[in-house]
């Protein structure tokens, strides 16, 4: 596999493949992958492993019957436990140095990590970006752009009905705001099943 | 370039479709999904009329046949399905799944914009109404549009598929050494019979082409009732899309309380149509465009407090070299997220990252004032 350049390391990728980057990182790491091969050809070579990856399917867990029951009860009594004092209890005390020293600490590893450069990309000079999601549910989206591409001369309309019930059937709740109202395949067969 | 001589479908002597098949490639084309009326014209046809024709054919020929399709994910996987399909003209369809094994015995009923799918593994029918109540009408105008962007050319050599004689028609961009799409169609019906579509870079992205195929069948009467899906122990569930209303393109910059963007054309795509979802307060902008082949939409809503929202599943790519969005596949459609500061947009179009992302590119300098 590809190593990149060097001046982001591999697990710093990993992490922004994975959806796991945020902020400051990840918007060096965007900028940096414009003008760096060897990194955008390591991020190819992480997806695409990542694409493997979720041809895996997992084996659904199922806990035993008393799982939940005993879950249920140590729920109850943590609860009756709380109200009994409203003030969390630790199992140590902090000193008032202790916690000077960490708050210096804290603030001055901000303040230098306010400052790091990634190769020759300054994260300070990036604009303010951020990651949106649409209003509508994905599902909606996609059946509105079907919709229209079956309106279209020498459209395949059997093809695109499936991907409009597909659609239909397996809009997520978390994508986006009125997923509530779209049934997901899960709502539909725990419907069913409750129906049954 | 045009048929001086009535097409007789069905009946016509090979010595006669090897002289006719230079003046009829184009028309080939120009008329895929036409019915046999169409194809057989007492005068020169112009490829204008033609064309207008073909776009509303597929409404014209019913039929039925076992339809492989293969699809190929950006991610690499690929999916296989095998369907039975029946299509009574003018919008009846019906479809059953034969593979993959998790779908076998879905059905699917679309009646218009209608919509019942039955799920057999949780007995359910699903209903939805239609995603849009505005289904425009193709428009003529895509013809210039087509021959400005593809070049598209016809094997002249007939190849025979599901027992039915069809002539393959390539098109390709005029700056793609490669083809985007392959269509395999039967000049008697106008039915594509195989269909192959390709990434910009050469890969396959679906393939899908029918095993058999009977034209014009005879159907019994409950073939597309909705009705027969719902045996016992079957449960009926609804799936409410937003309302909409078409937008006339004098008014699109208005929408959205004016924060609407909707630059004429992005690259080589131009703007067809808008359509407004949901209410104005909170609705969404649906702009259509196409490059006379191809089709993307670009969604627009107004920033809320409640956005942004991360799409699940979705990574994060640059975006004009500043900003970052979110894309994710669903289905074959690639779709791409992104947050202005005071839109949140999101396009989607049957394209992978790069192309999405190098749509988004031409999009940003256009929609910043």
């Amino acid at each position: 596999m590809n190593g990149g350049c060097g001046k982001i390391r591999e697990e710093v990728l990993s992490a922004y493949v994975d959806g796991m980057a945020d902020g400051a990182t990840l918007r060096a790491i965007a900028a940096h992958l414009l003008d760096c091969d060897a990194c955008k050809a390591l991020v190819a070579d992480f997806r695409h492993q990542q694409g493997l990856l979720r041809q895996l399917k997992a084996e659904p867990l199922s806990a035993p019957p008393e799982f939940w029951a005993n879950a249920y009860r140590v729920a109850r009594l943590s609860k009756s436990r709380g109200s009994q004092s409203a003030r969390p209890r630790f199992g140590f005390s902090w000193s008032v140095p202790q916690f000077a020293g960490i708050a210096l600490a804290a603030v001055v590893g901000a303040v230098i990590g306010s400052q790091v450069q990634f190769g020759r990309v300054d994260i300070t000079s990036v604009p303010v970006s951020r990651q949106a999601g649409p209003s509508l549910d994905v599902s909606t989206l996609v059946r509105a752009h079907a919709d229209y591409a079956s309106q279209q001369p020498l459209a395949d309309n059997a093809h695109l009905t499936m991907v409009l019930s597909d659609a239909s059937a397996q809009g997520s709740p978390s994508d986006g705001l009125l997923a509530a109202d779209a049934p997901t395949l899960g709502s539909v067969m725990n419907a069913s099943a409750t129906s049954d | 370039m045009h048929p001086q001589r009535p097409i007789k479908p069905q009946v016509a002597k090979r010595a006669w479709i090897s002289a006719a098949i230079p003046v009829l490639l184009p028309c080939f084309f120009l008329t895929a999904g036409s019915s046999v009326s169409i194809a057989a014209p007492s005068a020169p046809v112009s490829a204008e009329a033609l064309y207008q024709q073909s776009l509303v054919s597929t409404q014209s020929v019913s039929y039925k046949g076992r339809e492989f399709i293969t699809q190929w994910n950006d991610d690499g996987r690929q999916i296989a399905y095998v369907t039975d399909v029946a299509h009574r003209a003018p919008d009846l369809f019906r479809i059953e799944y034969r593979a993959p094994r998790t779908m076998v015995g879905r059905v699917i009923i679309r009646s218009g914009a209608q919509e019942w799918t039955y799920i057999p593994e949780g007995k359910v029918v699903l209903h939805t109404a239609p995603p849009s109540a505005v289904r425009s009408k193709p428009t003529p105008g895509k013809l210039p549009l087509l021959k400005s962007n593809y070049n598209v050319s016809v094997s002249p050599l007939p190849e025979r598929i599901a027992d039915r004689k069809t002539f393959l028609v390539s098109v390709r961009p005029k700056d793609a050494a490669h083809d985007l799409l392959r269509l395999w169609i039967d000049p008697y019906t106008g039915l594509v019979l195989r269909r192959e579509k390709f990434r910009p870079d050469g890969t396959l992205s679906v393939v899908s082409y029918f095993s058999e195929m009977d034209v014009h069948p005879t159907f019994s009467a409950s073939a597309f009732s909705p009705d027969k899906l719902k045996g016992s122990g079957v449960r009926q569930m609804e799936r409410r899309d937003p309302t909409s209303r078409l937008v006339p393109h004098a008014n699109v910059a208005g929408a959205l309380f004016g924060l609407a963007q909707a630059p004429p054309q992005i690259g080589k795509f131009k703007l067809q149509s808008a359509i407004m979802m949901g209410q104005e307060q909170g609705g969404t902008l649906h702009l259509r465009y196409s490059d006379g082949l191809n089709t993307l939409s670009l969604f627009e809503s107004r920033r809320t407090s409640k956005g942004p929202t991360h799409v699940s599943g979705s990574t994060p790519v640059p975006i004009n070299r500043n900003m970052v969005g979110r894309y994710v596949q669903r289905y074959s459609y690639g779709v791409l997220s992104w947050d202005d500061g005071r839109l949140n947009l999101t396009i989607v179009g049957d394209a992978n990252e790069q192309m999405l992302t190098e749509f988004a590119d031409q999009l940003c300098p256009l929609i910043r004032n």
